[in-house]
């Protein structure tokens, strides 16, 4: 944990201080919304929802959290568990949800609305957790262990999700190379 | 490989682009749970009401501080026995003091 989000952290632990809190919220809003954004293949609005409860779920469960870990990495691991039961949620509500459906729709609707490049839309191939991976190592700058700790994934998964999903990237940007 | 990663960090980190708050905290503030001010009050005034209810029925139900209490009350509210008026003075006044420092 930087020694300013601690700071920030220990006045809301001791006097509930939302103005730190809300100084939290501001400081990682932004990498928080952009790697729920990617993790909800583009949908903003589903993905601000989630960074919402995260942030709140985060503010109740302050006062336990012992500041072994960084708090961005506490946080993101509040943020994918909410991601993940959302996504279980909406599997049992929406029997005709189809994810390879929702992906194929949902990456024409970003490839569209955005300026992605290859590697981007590649990245959008990869199995959602290899995604979270990525995008905590190589966008966020986290170590293997801070990924493992972020996901509450060992740390060997951590080490063979990066390497399989290279493969995999060079793999989608070779042939479209090709192609 | 290796210059293959460190191409797609480059790639990645400058795709990074920040997200505007646009009302974003405002929101999470709004939704914020008042729940520590309800986790602070409650098990205040549980003690409190637990140490006032003890006193009372300590003077009413024990047998000889309720003769003391009967037999004082119909001559003067000065002859509770000390010791008994000491008890509870000090249950009552614990908690009501507490509760006011800790405000």
């Amino acid at each position: 944990m930087t020694d300013a989000d601690a700071a920030l952290v220990a006045r809301v632990v001791a006097a509930d201080d939302r103005a730190a809190f809300e100084l939290l919220v501001r400081r990682h809003q932004s990498p928080l919304r952009n790697f729920l954004r990617r993790l909800t293949r583009g949908n903003a609005a589903r993905a601000d929802d989630l960074a919402q409860e995260a942030f709140i779920k985060a503010y109740a469960a302050l006062p336990s959290f012992r500041g072994a870990a960084k708090f961005s990495s506490w946080l993101y691991r509040i943020a994918y568990t909410t991601f993940l039961n959302d996504n279980r949620g909406r599997r049992g509500d929406e029997t005709e949800f189809d994810e390879a459906q929702h992906s194929a729709a949902a990456d024409d609707a970003a490839g569209a609305a955005d300026d992605a490049t290859d590697l981007e839309r590649a990245l959008r191939r990869l199995p959602v957790r290899q995604q979270a991976v990525f995008d905590l190592h190589y966008r966020k700058g986290m170590t293997h262990f801070e990924v493992a700790e972020s996901l509450e994934l060992p740390l060997g998964t951590v080490k063979s999700d990066l390497a399989r999903g290279q493969e995999k990237l060079k793999e989608y940007l070779d042939d479209w190379e090709v192609a | 490989m290796r210059r293959f990663e460190e191409s797609m960090e480059r790639e990645l980190r400058a795709a990074e682009k920040p997200l505007v708050d646009d009302g974003f905290t405002e929101g999470v503030l709004r939704r914020l749970p008042s729940r520590r001010r309800r986790l602070e009050w409650s098990p205040r005034w549980t003690l409190a009401g637990a140490a006032a209810a003890g006193s009372f029925l300590t003077l009413v139900l024990t047998p000889p501080i309720e003769t003391l209490w009967h037999w004082s009350g119909s001559i003067a509210g000065f002859a509770v026995p000390a010791p008994t008026l000491l008890v509870f003075i000090v249950f009552a006044a614990v908690p009501l003091v507490w509760l006011l420092r800790s405000d």
